[in-house]
């Protein structure tokens, strides 16, 4: 490292064969510790320490790959990057900032960033995004004969009535013009949800309203399969490259070809896999096991994760990376009790196709079903309802459905599950019916009478958890800040959420 | 979530003794990563930097000038990120995300804790530099 303060351009590096770097940073400290690790690492470095300065650097180096601070002294950074891509939209930018907000990874990966890297970061994620980065150029050199073909625009689209959401309260009805948005475009759709709540009928949704509806639709449910075989399942293999590869297995990215590739439980996928998936994104390409080369494959990506991926992403389980590649436009499926009176719509319907497939009839539901339906939970959501639906209709022969049809558990498994009081026990009543729109469970718990009283004579661990339950729903299943409420250690939380999975 | 509010740092818990303001690992790192030659020069620059973010901050407090304030904070977070001063970082996070709230008010309690924070990461860096230079 040589040079000092006020050096406003330098190259070090002896490059190795590398591509050369450009390095735009306005702190000279934080330059010099970039461009050490870079030049030790083999890379050849030019620095700039403004956007001026930066730009002219590009125009005459062309650099390869440009890493870029957001928050220069005369320009913003983002304006810098679209410069730099509307000279040569080839180049990959990896964008650097200490002002990290997923709005800001979303407009600049939006915008075209390679990379998005919030400060600090270890020099093994810094040395990896440029690794990429460097690989993605290479590749897209290969193959540029092959880029995708952009998916013409397509105007005025209607979900098709078979898309399968039932339910007209005004948070699905958000969703639904959500999904019409965002079909349009080829951006990468991440939903969270709980389980239960409809992510893969989103997703189906996502592909039929989009212009590849006529292309596959792939489900691969990567919490499903063993991580050994993930790899491929999603990227197939050659015959002979394991023990049991008896013949060519196109992966579903393959099969996904021209139509949608939807990952569910995206955040269970172990890290190698983690790797090669954001490589394949970033060049659009598949080599399966055992391949000498890859294949380009024109896939629209939609995952899911019944997790929080920002809290995966803390605890080191997912990548940063991929995860501001996939979390282009998130959709978040909201738990039937924030859905009000959708969930007699859906046990209706359930109830008129169950039936049918049975060779039965009934008449609907009572009115004490449908308030009860209301006042309930359904931590299970939507699978649990048409599951308590399928059970009457098995087992009861026809008429209305009445309060004494149900399963004798249903209450008690509902209540258990999220560890509120239940009326038999102890008289103090369910949460009140949620109000169309939706609150939560907990601020709907906090609304009913679940005094002191309420909890005399439960043992302790059950008010724990029932507490901490009701906390984690209020912070929308955030552990970080359920933890900060409740004036706990984060780990201390995981422990015991750990602990109640047994 | 709010998806404009600073997302939270993806850096490692701090490792940093009791008493001390930097993580001895990352510093370790940092001048091993310059190498003996530039590890003062390095840290004088780091110092240089800081006494500079440490004016821009305190001048933007004075005025109370949002934009000013976020500028020089947000070289902080990622400057005391970098060094391993995490309970500067830390200060530096919280008084970017009340700026990002608009919170006027707390803006002068939050500024001095990371005022405070600065000098001592500037105390514990002088040290090192005077070792450096005995060595």
């Amino acid at each position: 490292m040589t040079g000092g303060p006020g050096v406003t351009e330098r190259t070090d590096g002896s490059g190795r064969g590398t591509p050369p770097l450009l390095l735009i940073e306005d702190t000279p400290s934080l330059q010099m510790i970039y461009r050490s690790v870079l030049t030790a690492a083999g890379h050849e470095v030019h620095i700039a320490s403004t956007a001026a300065e930066g730009l002219q650097a590009f125009n005459r180096l062309s650099p390869q790959v440009v890493l870029l601070d957001l928050v220069l002294p005369d320009r913003d950074g983002l304006a810098v990057m679209q410069d730099i891509l509307a000279q040569r939209p080839e180049t990959n930018v990896i964008v650097i900032t200490a002002n990290a907000s997923i709005n800001r990874a979303v407009e600049a990966m939006r915008a075209g960033a390679h990379e998005f890297l919030v400060k600090p970061f270890d020099e093994t994620r810094f040395l990896g995004a440029v690794g990429n980065a460097i690989a993605g150029r290479t590749s897209l050199r290969r193959l540029t004969d092959a880029l995708p073909q952009a998916v013409p625009p397509v105007a005025g689209l209607a979900l098709p009535a078979s898309q399968g959401f039932i339910g007209s309260s005004e948070v699905m009805r958000r969703i639904h013009a959500k999904i019409r948005s965002v079909a349009r475009s080829m951006a990468t759709v991440f939903i969270t949800g709980e389980s239960g709540t409809g992510k893969e009928l989103c997703a189906l949704a996502v592909h039929d309203t989009s212009a590849r509806a006529s292309g596959p639709f792939i489900a691969l449910n990567c919490g499903a399969i063993p991580q050994d075989l993930l790899e491929s399942e999603v990227f197939g293999h050659m015959k002979g490259s394991f023990t049991g590869a008896i013949s060519d297995k196109p992966g579903a990215a393959t099969a996904a070809d021209g139509g949608t590739l939807f990952l569910d439980e995206v955040c269970e996928m172990a890290p190698a896999l983690q790797t090669k998936l954001l490589r394949f994104l970033q060049t659009s390409t598949v080599q399966p096991v055992g391949a000498t080369r890859p294949r380009k494959v024109n896939v629209r990506i939609v995952c899911a994760t019944n997790r929080d991926p920002l809290d995966a992403v803390r605890r080191g389980q997912f990548r940063e990376d991929l995860y501001y590649r996939l979390f282009v436009v998130p959709i978040h499926m909201p738990p039937l009790r924030e859905r009000g009176d959708d969930v007699v719509e859906i046990a209706e319907a359930a109830l008129s196709r169950f039936a049918e497939e049975e060779g039965r009839r009934f008449d609907g539901l009572s009115e004490e079903v449908k308030d009860l339906f209301r006042r309930l939970p359904w931590p299970g959501n939507v699978r649990q309802v048409l599951n308590v639906i399928r059970h009457v209709v098995v087992l009861n022969d026809g008429g209305r459905v009445t309060l004494d049809m149900l399963p004798d558990t249903l209450e008690r498994e509902t209540v258990a599950a999220t560890g509120l009081p239940s009326q038999e026990s102890h008289g103090q009543g369910l949460p009140p019916p949620v109000r169309p729109g939706g609150t939560s469970t907990a601020a709907a718990a906090q609304g009913a009478p679940l005094g002191l009283e309420g909890l005399i004579g439960r043992p302790l661990a059950d008010i724990e958890r029932a507490v901490i339950e009701a906390t984690l729903a209020h912070c929308d299943g955030s552990v970080p800040r359920a933890a900060r409420m409740l004036a706990l250690s984060p780990s201390t939380l995981y422990r015991k959420l750990e602990a109640w999975k047994d | 979530m709010d998806a404009d509010a600073p997302l939270p740092s993806p850096v490692a818990p701090s490792t940093a003794q009791p008493g001390l303001t930097l993580d001895g690992e990352r510093w370790a790192a940092l001048l091993d990563t310059a190498g003996p030659q530039d590890a003062g020069w390095l840290v004088r620059q780091i110092m240089a930097d800081l006494d500079r973010m440490q004016g821009e901050l305190m001048d933007a407090l004075a005025q109370q000038e949002p934009a000013a304030i976020r500028c020089a904070n947000h070289a902080l977070i990622g400057l005391g990120g970098t060094i391993g001063a995490q309970d500067l970082h830390e200060a530096a996070l919280a008084l970017n995300l009340a700026v990002h709230r608009g919170e006027v008010v707390p803006l002068g309690p939050l500024g001095a804790v990371v005022l405070d924070r600065l000098a001592a990461v500037r105390v514990e860096i002088i040290r090192h530099l005077a070792a450096l230079d005995r060595a």
